[in-house]
């Protein structure tokens, strides 16, 4: 176990912010939460407000970092959400044209109910990371440790689509 | 690990463990991060006018704030439990939280002050919600079923910067 580090991080007053932007920690829970209101009816809600995440997060590092490539924004993007506490991400086969994620240790698996809800809102994360880089890209889960349990990660292959 | 976010600032408090889940101290409560905004955009998917519902999703987080303190900072009493659920909270990020009228039977007065709405534009409400439903959470884990009431709200008032909420307990138990 260590100290929560993250660049950018600073506290004071109940207040934590990331680059100068509020942020909370909130439990992961809620997603489940979401998930046992609307049933199978949350997979485009939790996608959609993952992508809009996802969109926002990776614009404000962007921003901040100004990587210079493809490789560059994905390192980011897989640091700052392992930093985030949705499990470890690495990214391989990064090029211009397709990324293959893999999320170790995904923090569904560390609630009293693992769901694979959180799935669809990291699909949506990733969407929304994917749609910022390549502009227009189809991504989908091929691997799930929910799924199947001799798996040790989950699995998202990002492919760019033709605009 | 890329050398640009290797880490620089830590939390106080805060934890990661091996598999990269951010913990609340050595507890088994995980967090993610997340903005103000996402939670008000979640609210907003559910619907502003599901109160019900947004309350609830922050009960939940009320009773597990609630049982992580009960476990792990051994609470002299309900009060001293409550205090110690506030001071996580603060940890978290859901502003500085204190108790001005603690009447265990009755009433309870939280003020909560750099609320997690400051900054937003809209749904303000939505995040009231939240920590309204965080502190009947936290009522709950204690046996108090109770109603809550924003009584001020720096959202609604541009002379302040806090909310106020007015807890009336219903029943009488305790744990």
């Amino acid at each position: 176990m260590k100290s929560f580090k993250l660049k950018g991080i600073e506290s004071a007053n109940g207040v934590i912010k990331l680059f100068d932007e509020r942020v909370v920690l909130f439990p992961p829970s809620i997603i489940g939460l979401l998930s046992s209101i609307y049933g199978e009816g949350a997979e485009p809600l939790l996608v959609f407000l993952g992508k809009k995440l996802g969109r926002n997060m990776i614009e404000k590092w962007d921003l901040e970092l100004k990587p210079k490539n493809v490789k560059e924004i994905t390192d980011i993007f897989t640091d700052l959400f392992s930093a985030t506490g949705w499990g470890q991400m690495i990214a391989r086969d990064v090029s211009d044209e397709q990324i293959v994620f893999q999320l170790m240790h995904n923090v569904s698996r560390s609630l009293e109910i693992p769901t694979k809800f959180i799935d669809y809102f990291i699909t949506g994360y990733i969407t929304g990371f994917a749609e910022y880089i390549y502009y227009k890209a189809k991504v989908q889960e091929t691997l799930c440790m929910i799924d199947d349990e001799s798996l040790d990660f989950c699995q998202w292959v990002v492919n760019k689509l033709p605009s | 690990m890329m050398k640009k976010l290797s880490g620089q600032k830590s939390l106080k408090n805060i934890n990661i463990d091996s598999d990269s889940h951010i913990i609340y101290k050595k507890t088994n409560l995980s967090l993610v991060v997340l903005r103000p905004n996402d939670l008000a955009q979640m609210g907003d998917l559910i619907g502003q006018g599901n109160k019900d519902i947004i309350t609830w999703i922050g009960k939940t987080v009320g009773r597990s704030v609630a049982e992580v303190v009960y476990k792990d900072e051994a609470p002299k009493d309900n009060n001293d439990l409550i205090m110690k659920a506030f001071k996580a909270l603060e940890t978290i990020g859901f502003g500085i939280l204190s108790l001005m009228k603690y009447e265990e039977d009755t009433n309870i007065i939280v003020k909560v002050d750099n609320p997690l709405y400051e900054g937003l534009e809209e749904n303000q409400e939505i995040i009231s919600n939240i920590y309204s439903g965080i502190f009947l959470g936290i009522l709950e884990y204690l046996g108090r079923k109770a109603t809550s009431v924003e009584i001020e709200a720096a959202w609604k008032s541009k002379n302040i910067k806090h909310s106020l909420f007015e807890l009336k307990i219903e029943g009488a138990g305790s744990k």
